[in-house]
């Protein structure tokens, strides 16, 4: 309550989030910012903050995050959330563009084939402001303009500083550097590979799962078959593909000229439109059921047909539930299609897989970082997309 | 016309209706009712096909409804459930609409129809058009499926407690609002429900059934005065003369009531017609109390007590259940019945009243 | 309403996003090159690239296709057209071979080509004279201590009981090309505790744990041309006495593909021919020390020599 001065209320009201944040990027600034290795290949040296970004700039990322500390004991939600919120969206930006400067002046003074990579310190305090932007973000609802301003600047700003070339002498931006051309080649089969198997699923998991509905007889096999799929391993998944695709097509030669061969694209889409069918068909399922008695009685009652009654009653109000199914088998996807690059389908887990097999983990990180960012971006895309093609009748009684 | 020929429903072992017959009237308002379980849902049901009989026929306007198919002999019935049913996902105006999109109707047509049926159900139609239904409160959205029933002008309505979900007040209102819809369109009704209040003051007749036969079916006057067997008599309850009276309204018993204006001075000779209790209005008739004559004609003697007038009358809408209710708690044998600007327009006594529910 | 026809459209949106992400082949067949996820596949596979493409034949980059098998059945399946293979991998396809072609370098080359043209219809291209083949690399402190150049060296160093253990593959261990036979021709036996078995196990990890001395390591499972060798200061001890099947690479190519371009092996022969150990070994390291893009490693090397 306001006003209040003891102690202990103090620390009952204090926000938690922001405290953990705070404490989080303290604890980032004790850590080994950057790992300088004599070659790609080496072992790496830690280097700790003020030798990598110089006592100055040391200083002030440890006022900043003093301030955000205090900020988590303010008792003033606004003030604290402001407060919050500009230290998130500042720090961010400034811990990844510090540590490529410093990237720089560290290897000036190195041997020729260096190399300078990201370290604990540099990745906890990214997710210490992550935190810090999430807190304030969460408590500046009202404010829409400085909610969205707390959320984009700092990406705005990372993605401004990589394109400006601020980071070029992490070892990360430069194994991009090198594979640069690939990459977009792989990013592209990535998307498309995860993307359009859901799609593909999609198309059989929504009559699947209204089967389900529908009938209690068709319910259990197709369930049972599709949570079995889903348990196996996504590697094993893809070789099992491999071995009666490569039997089809030699059988059938005009398979492998519409490109269904027992290695590439054909046995990973057939086996990412397979792990896409679990959630589809539980979420229409569970939709469909949802949907209530009495709404589809009246239909029936007003002189709806049974496709009328699917098409204007069943499915718009199973639709939202539909679409966090295809949501949900999204994001999956994109994180099983990684797999499919050692099968010969492409996608950014040729990288991680080309970087373990050189032992260059920044290689490793050029594949895994997009891929989880991928990730993230699929979700927040249809999340919003779905948000906003809800109807707005319950979209609503969502909320309420 | 509806007509039941011998209509049977057997679920398995279980027989639901059995051998039901009986017609309804081109814009009669028939009430199902009966204890749970005797088949008044599932009779309904039967008319629009949402069940088929196991035996037996149904007709409508002479024919058999198994002629077209189930969901087009649909868009000719209106149909109204308790749980109402509306579409989340559309607005109020798209609901009501439902019956006539299906028709094929053009949308210009549909906003039309479907804001004269907001206003026939009493609902502002600029406010409500474009709401959606969890912003509705129950009674509204009763209405509204009231509303949507009736979109396409069906000649039929089938109703399964469309009044049930809200509470006693609400409720009242909305069986008046749809008696006076009803006095309007002239449609021909099927009502199933619980609550023999409801289907005494709203049935043209009352089929009463019991384990999936007719019992009785006969207009509420002859139902409460007449039932047929000591079911009935036990169901329609032992106060079955008051509930008759309430299907009689004051104005059938109402006689001329001797009023006396305030300050007025009276000859002996007037006096003297006067009876031991007159009504003093004013000017314009306006009741404003009574008064005991047996105090002498010294009008400024009479006790007149003005806030009575509104107390102890009636209004000319009331039933004549009302009136006796009034006169047994103000413990007279008179009630005057006024307008609803409380002028004066007769009485009723409580003879009358006793003459008229003689069995 | 809203909701169906934005659903289509996304659909569609996505349908189609996949078929231009599968599509890439697109008017002329292009042949598909790829190769094996390791740094001398990848750099052979450029190499193989840019040639052809100097010489106007439309190709495709599927480099780092994956792991060996699944390469080769790319390959017999049609998926991709032709990649750089070793010519002693010829005892692990073909059954029934007689082990001692596959020391000789000619007899390797001569015996595989003839078999898989006549069981696959694949052809075998010039190889290049590099012998990437199984090795034991140890490091330069270790060999400087104790005098181990040859593989006789070590035999002796470790049946005196000198101090050793290797980190190595799975395969390494277990095929009878790999350490069996170095086992049985030098006459020495490591045991379980020194040995440091990496699953999936890759000459880089291997040469990377041996360099930082993990777990105790002081040798390492290698290829002949690897790159990191001597960045890692570590020593390859030599075979005197050919106990190892000769590995050159070599480029092969579905045989209907060739039928189209038989001009090919007139491109890629000098090329190859040129590619001995020590070029190769010169040429990963800037791949894998240096960090330099396969193509630019290729493309350098290829204008410096005059083959562009």
């Amino acid at each position: 309550m306001p006003g209040q001065e003891d102690g202990s209320s103090r620390l009952s009201q204090c926000n938690c989030v922001a405290l953990f944040g705070a404490a989080l990027g303290l604890l980032s600034l004790g850590l080994p910012w950057l790992s300088i290795r004599s070659s790609r290949l080496a072992a790496g040296e830690p280097v700790w903050l003020v030798s990598a970004i110089g006592p100055l700039v040391a200083g002030i990322f440890l006022i900043v995050w003093l301030l955000a500390l205090r900020a988590g004991f303010d008792t003033n939600r606004e003030r604290s959330a402001a407060t919050l919120g500009a230290a998130g969206a500042l720090l961010a930006p400034a811990t990844l563009i510090a540590a490529g400067i410093g990237s720089k002046h560290l290897l000036e003074a190195a041997e020729p084939f260096a190399r300078s990579s990201l370290s604990a310190g540099v990745w906890i305090g990214l997710i210490a402001s992550y935190v810090l932007i999430h807190t304030a973000a969460r408590s500046l609802e009202g404010r829409p303009a400085l909610r969205q301003t707390v959320i984009w600047f700092p990406v705005l700003a990372i993605a401004i500083a990589g394109l400006s070339g601020l980071y070029s002498n992490t070892s990360l931006a430069q194994e991009f550097a090198g594979n640069e051309g690939r990459f977009i080649q792989e990013l592209s089969r990535h998307i498309s590979l995860s993307l359009g198997s859901v799609a593909i699923g999609t198309c059989i998991a929504v009559p699947l799962g209204t089967a389900a509905a529908r009938s209690k007889r068709a319910e259990r096999p197709i369930f049972v078959i599709a949570s079995t799929i889903e348990t196996i391993p996504s590697l094993a998944l893809f070789g099992f593909m491999i071995a009666p695709l490569s039997a089809l097509s030699y059988a059938y030669p005009a398979l492998r000229e519409i490109g269904i061969r027992g290695v590439g694209t054909a046995p990973a889409l057939i086996a990412l439109v397979l792990y896409s069918l679990l959630p589809i068909v539980h979420n229409t399922y569970v939709g469909l059921k949802e949907v209530s008695p009495a709404a589809m009685d009246a239909g029936r009652g007003m002189g709806m047909s049974r496709p009328q009654l699917a098409r204007r009653v069943e499915f718009p109000l199973a639709a939202p539930l539909i679409a966090e199914g295809v949501r949900t088998a999204s994001v999956q996807s994109v994180g099983g299609t990684t797999v499919a690059a050692l099968i010969g389908a492409g996608g950014l887990g040729h990288f991680i897989f080309q970087g373990l097999g050189q032992a260059a983990p920044d290689l490793i990180l050029m594949g895994a970082l997009p891929v989880i960012a991928l990730a993230l971006v699929v979700d927040i895309v249809m999340r919003w997309a779905i948000a906003r093609l809800s109807p707005k009748g319950l979209r609503a009684e969502a909320v309420t | 016309m509806i007509e039941l020929k011998s209509v049977t429903k057997r679920y398995g072992d279980t027989t639901a209706i059995s051998e039901l017959t009986m017609d309804v009237e081109d814009g009669q308002l028939c009430v199902l009712i009966g204890p749970s379980g005797c088949g008044k849902t599932t009779t309904l049901r039967m008319i629009n096909r949402l069940v088929e009989p196991t035996r037996g026929a149904i007709l409508i306007n002479g024919e058999d409804n198994r002629g077209s198919r189930p969901d087009v002999l649909r868009r000719s019935i209106g149909y109204a459930i308790q749980s109402v049913g509306l579409f989340p996902h559309m607005t109020v105006e798209q609901n009501i609409g439902t019956v006539p999109s299906i028709l094929g109707w053009e949308k210009p047509r549909i906003a039309d129809r479907s804001r004269e049926l907001l206003d026939m159900v009493g609902l502002d139609a600029d406010a409500y058009a474009t709401k959606y239904p969890h912003e509705l409160s129950g009674g509204e959205a009763q209405r509204i499926g009231v509303a949507r029933a009736l979109a396409a002008d069906p000649p039929i309505l089938l109703m399964d407690e469309p009044f049930g979900a809200v509470d006693p007040l609400t409720r009242e209102m909305l069986q008046r609002q749809f008696m006076d819809i009803q006095r309007r369109l002239k449609k021909t009704i099927v009502l199933v429900t619980h609550d023999l209040d409801e289907a005494i003051r709203m049935a043209d007749k009352v089929a009463v059934m019991k384990s999936g036969t007719l019992v009785q079916y006969d207009t509420p006057e002859e139902l409460l005065s007449h039932p047929a067997d000591s079911f009935v008599r036990d169901f329609v309850g032992a106060d079955r003369a008051l509930k008759r009276l309430s299907r009689i309204p004051v104005t059938t018993l109402m006689r001329p009531a001797t009023s006396v204006q305030r300050g007025a001075v009276l000859s002996e000779s007037a006096f003297a017609e006067l009876p031991r209790y007159v009504w003093i209005v004013d000017k314009g008739t306006r009741l404003l109390g009574w008064a005991d004559t047996a105090g002498g004609p010294d009008s400024a003697r009479w006790q007149v007590d003005e806030s009575q007038g509104r107390r102890v009358s009636v209004l000319e809408s009331a039933s004549l259940r009302e009136a006796l209710s009034l006169m047994l708690g103000q413990g007279v044998r008179n009630v005057p019945v006024v307008t609803d600007d409380c002028k004066l327009m007769g009485e009723i006594t409580l003879k009358d009243i006793e003459e008229a529910t003689a069995e | 309403m809203r909701t169906r026809k934005a659903f289509i459209a996304v659909s569609m949106l996505i349908t189609l996003s996949l078929l231009l992400g599968c599509a890439g082949a697109g008017g002329k067949e292009p042949i598909v090159v790829g190769s094996k996820i390791d740094t001398e596949g990848a750099l052979l596979a450029q190499t193989i690239l840019l040639l052809l493409d100097d010489a106007g034949i439309p190709v495709e980059d599927r480099s780092h296709f994956g792991p060996t098998d699944i390469v080769r059945k790319a390959l017999l399946s049609g998926e991709i057209d032709l990649y750089p293979e070793y010519t002693g991998s010829g005892a692990y396809f073909f059954e029934g071979t007689d082990p001692g072609i596959w020391k000789d370098a000619d007899a390797a080359y001569a015996e595989v080509a003839r078999l898989d043209l006549e069981t696959n219809n694949i052809v075998w291209l010039q190889p290049a004279p590099a012998n990437n083949t199984w090795a034991i690399a140890v490091t330069s402190t270790l060999a400087d201590a104790e005098g181990l150049e040859t593989l006789d060296d070590l035999a002796a160093y470790l049946n005196a009981g000198g101090e050793f253990k290797i980190a190595c593959s799975e395969e390494f261990v277990t095929s009878p090309p790999a350490l069996p036979t170095f086992q049985d021709a030098y006459g020495f036996e490591l045991t379980d505790d020194q040995l440091l078995v990496l699953a999936g196990g890759n000459t880089a990890q291997t040469e990377q744990a041996a360099a930082q001395g993990t777990d105790g390591v002081n040798a390492a499972m290698a290829y002949g041309t690897d790159g990191s060798l001597s960045a890692l200061n570590l020593v390859v001890l030599t075979d005197p006495r050919g106990a190892q099947p000769v590995y050159e690479p070599a480029p092969i190519v579905r045989s209907e593909v060739f039928e189209a371009y038989p001009e090919m092996a007139d491109i890629l022969a000098p090329a190859f021919e040129s590619m001995d150990l020590v070029t190769l070994q010169t040429l990963n390291a800037k791949i894998a020390f240096e960090g330099q893009d396969a193509r630019d490693v290729a493309l350098e090397y290829l204008t410096q020599q005059g083959f562009l």
